[in-house]
């Protein structure tokens, strides 16, 4: 929306329900809170993340779905050897479940609203990440190679 | 070249199904534009000023007459009988509907090709030199380290929400005609002790701030190549600034952090990420060089062409300009000018297309390139067969015997079309095509490179323009600047230079009629290319006159 | 614009379906034709048509703003009955591109 000298309009300000579902290639869950998750936010340094890698779970906050740093971090983390669960929490887009499980996540945490935008079936195409993977066919992987 | 394997295939099929959903759901009013925006954007659809546009993807600017034809069909089908092919290589189509989209795509994939990357901040077109496998100087063929790329960059999972865009580009030449040092990696093939590697420079780019880039490998040998410039992007990718769009580009983090740290930044992340790959891609890469290396020139003795270019004028002056001299002996490469005089520089009918890929089939075993100048380059071209080809071209209004001169001007779709322009590059480009074929000067002239670009953008390149032009808006009036001295060649990368104070749309034809006066008048002989005129006696024998005659009034203090 | 002047503007977005480029008119409904755009010379309420197509593009109901996308303020010039349009771009965006074998209407622009 262009701004055409009109005040800022008050939808922008939208109150979004907390109700989040966690989405893996089993489909969909509600957060059970089993696991305590240490968050950080995509602009951590890789440096810093190492320091996790001894950790259970490790929660990693995308500020939107534009912000791609999520999928280098982890891709670095896992390479550090980290083991523990891997989960990325943001309004991201159904195109991007494959590309966060192809980069070490395991999993997405993401308000169910957002899900039901894109439709349940938009999200489920992400489970068949394995094929049409140009990067792996290539023998890339995310651990380094004895 | 290179063709579809079932995994590229069944890739695009996914793609395409998935794309079709979203088109769907978007039509439907499922999602709001806000949410269908990056989706488009993942397929090369952008919505310009009075339609869709589509970006199609031609990799490193190679097809063969099964693509081209198709591209004609899709115009014809889909658009208006028309397709534009730009300074990056890819085809765009200007008048798609949204509803037609998917059909669009499943013809488009039906001849292995896609819209996928062409635009959004992830890794575009891999773009290369036109005469790849083909050149005199060609150490080796970049082409199947430009498919490697390719194949590496498509859907990358980390890759396709980057701080920005970024353009990739490779030559394997002694010259490089893919303006390698102005991409945010440039990639030039080198032998070192025999040894096959790239120099690898970082951070060069046009726009608003024109950089040549900084090499900070000299030497990579060619095992390393996915790792390194996956480090590179890696690096940049938590670094790049995500608060401004207009300091994201690699070469403001490059700036900014010095390219020393930058450069030690990417040889740790190296030394971490290169044992990630098992040489699976090694293999692909001999697989995709047989691809291209199966094409078997044949010998052929050069029948009538000592006499054909003895007798006839036109075609002497076709071959004179057009057709280039080929590594094999006996062939030739030609280069196909879509630049006819007053023609929009790019543009091509569905019935020129459908005649230039007969002719590639018939005359180049099948394949053709689109150049960055928005030319057709058939690169296998037996010097037996040229008059005929000409002829052909000749009867299509193909034959204009200009490239490299003054009326093979480069230009960006400008204002006309593009949401982000400040000023028209179409009619300039036009009129000034019009005006030099009419003074009957363009022979003399010789080599003398314009490119226009209808706002800071510069995606008509004229930072590299022996002669720039630059589109804005001054007063609601378009205005346009001159810059002068611009190059991408190998040893000598130069940005051009500012010539002074911008001039309106009446007079920047007249402008440029003047420069190519002082030119004429200055120059040493014939022999003398204005960009030759204009590095031995510098910028201001043109200034000076330009605005003795056309005198800009002063600012108000 | 000075504060105590305003407009005349139109309501100006592209169709969805095809990327055309559209007005508003005073039914309301969306026209390709300038002359049946509805002219608003009243600030206040060129606002009110601006925030009514953000809410009502944020319901997912077909509605007057569902079909269109981005939605602006056009300032024109009228002159008795002639209606031309403030800026250069605007005129390119209703007219068409000027290389008229591609264009969307026949123009001389100068």
């Amino acid at each position: 929306m262009r701004e055409n000298n009109c005040a800022n309009s008050t939808t922008k300000n939208k109150t979004r329900r907390e109700s989040c579902l966690i989405i893996t290639d089993s489909g969909f869950e509600t957060e059970d809170y089993r696991v305590d998750f240490i968050d950080v936010t995509t602009d951590i340094v890789p440096q810093a993340l190492s320091k996790l890698r001894d950790s259970r779970a490790v929660r990693i906050n995308f500020a939107n779905f534009k912000d791609g740093r999520g999928f280098t971090l982890a891709r670095l983390f896992r390479l550090e050897g980290f083991k523990g669960v891997l989960r990325a929490k943001g309004d991201l887009l159904p195109d991007q479940y494959s590309m966060l499980r192809r980069s070490g996540f395991d999993e997405l945490e993401i308000a169910d609203m957002v899900v039901e935008r894109h439709s349940k079936a938009a999200w489920l195409a992400g489970i068949n990440w394995h094929s049409h993977h140009y990067q792996k066919r290539l023998g890339s992987s995310l651990i380094r190679e004895p | 070249m290179y063709s579809y394997s079932g995994f590229d295939s069944e890739f695009i099929k996914e793609r395409t199904r998935q794309f079709r959903e979203q088109v769907n759901r978007r039509i439907k009013g499922f999602l709001t534009e806000e949410e269908f925006t990056p989706l488009r954007l993942l397929n090369g659809l952008y919505l310009q000023t009075h339609s869709y546009m589509l970006r199609v993807a031609i990799p490193y600017g190679v097809l063969n007459s099964e693509q081209l034809t198709q591209l004609a069909f899709i115009a014809d089908q889909w658009d208006k009988g028309y397709g534009h092919f730009t300074t990056r290589q890819n085809i765009q189509f200007n008048w798609p509907n949204l509803v037609d989209i998917p059909e669009i795509l499943d013809s488009l994939a039906g001849v292995g090709m896609h819209a996928v990357q062409t635009s959004g901040n992830t890794i575009r077109n891999i773009t290369s030199d036109p005469f790849a496998g083909a050149a005199v100087d060609e150490i080796e063929n970049p082409l199947p380290y430009a498919e490697l790329l390719r194949q590496w960059s498509t859907d990358h999972q980390e890759f396709q929400f980057l701080p920005r865009k970024f353009k990739i580009a490779i030559t394997g030449s002694l010259n490089d005609r893919a303006a390698t040092r102005f991409h945010d990696i440039g990639l030039r093939i080198m032998l070192k002790n025999g040894q096959l590697g790239f120099e690898v420079s970082v951070g060069g780019g046009l726009g608003r701030t024109p950089v040549i880039g900084t090499v900070i490998r000299e030497f990579l040998p060619k095992e390393d190549f996915l790792p390194y410039v996956e480090s590179v992007i890696s690096v940049w990718n938590l670094l790049g600034r995500r608060d401004n769009k207009y300091k994201a580009r690699i070469k403001i983090t490059l700036r900014e952090l010095g390219s020393k740290e930058f450069q030690a930044l990417v040889e740790k992340r190296f030394d971490e990420i290169r044992n990630t790959f098992n040489g699976a891609d090694s293999k692909t890469l001999e697989d995709i060089k047989l691809q291209f290396s199966s094409v078997q020139l044949i010998e052929m003795p050069l029948g009538n062409y000592q006499n054909r270019h003895k007798e006839n004028q036109g075609f002497r002056n076709w071959v004179k300009n057009n057709v280039t001299e080929h590594k094999i002996t006996g062939y030739t490469i030609v280069t196909v000018s879509l630049k006819t005089h007053g023609n929009t520089p790019g543009d091509a009918t569905s019935e020129q297309m459908r005649m230039v890929a007969n002719l590639a089939k018939q005359y180049s075993y099948d394949e053709l390139r689109i150049s960055k100048e928005q030319n057709i380059v058939l690169p296998h071209v037996h010097r037996s067969a040229l008059f005929d080809l000409y002829s052909m071209l000749l009867k299509a209004g193909l034959a204009s015997a200009n490239v490299g001169l003054i009326s093979d001007i480069v230009a960006c779709p400008g204002l006309d079309y593009c949401k982000l322009a400040t000023a028209r590059s179409i009619p300039l480009a036009k009129e000034l095509g019009v005006r030099f074929r009419d003074l009957d000067l363009e022979q003399k002239i010789g080599i003398l490179k314009i490119k226009i670009s209808g706002c800071i953008n510069a995606c008509g390149h004229h930072h590299l323009g022996h002669i720039g032009i630059l589109g804005l808006e001054r007063a609601g009036k378009e205005s346009y600047q001159v810059v002068l001295g611009g190059e991408e060649s190998t040893e000598t990368s130069n940005i051009g230079k500012n010539l002074g104070p911008g001039f309106s749309k009446t007079e920047i034809v007249p402008v440029i009629e003047k420069l190519v006066n002082i030119y004429l008048a200055l120059r040493l002989d014939d022999a003398e290319t204005f960009l030759e005129t204009y590095k031995r006696v510098g910028i201001t024998p043109f200034s000076k006159e330009i605005y003795q005659e056309f005198p800009r009034r002063k600012k108000n203090a | 614009m000075k504060s105590d002047e305003f407009g005349p503007v139109v309501v100006s977005a592209n169709d969805l379906l095809t990327g055309n480029v559209i007005f508003l008119t005073e039914k309301p409904d969306w026209t390709t034709n300038i002359h049946e755009a509805y002219v608003i010379n009243d600030k206040a309420e060129s606002c009110r048509w601006l925030l009514e197509g953000e809410v009502q593009q944020s319901l997912f109901s077909d509605n007057l703003f569902s079909h269109v996308v981005d939605p602006y303020l056009v300032e024109l010039k009228i002159d008795k009955e002639v209606i031309s349009f403030c800026a250069f771009k605007e005129a390119l965006r209703y007219y068409g591109p000027s290389n008229y074998f591609h264009g969307k209407r026949d123009w001389e622009i100068v």
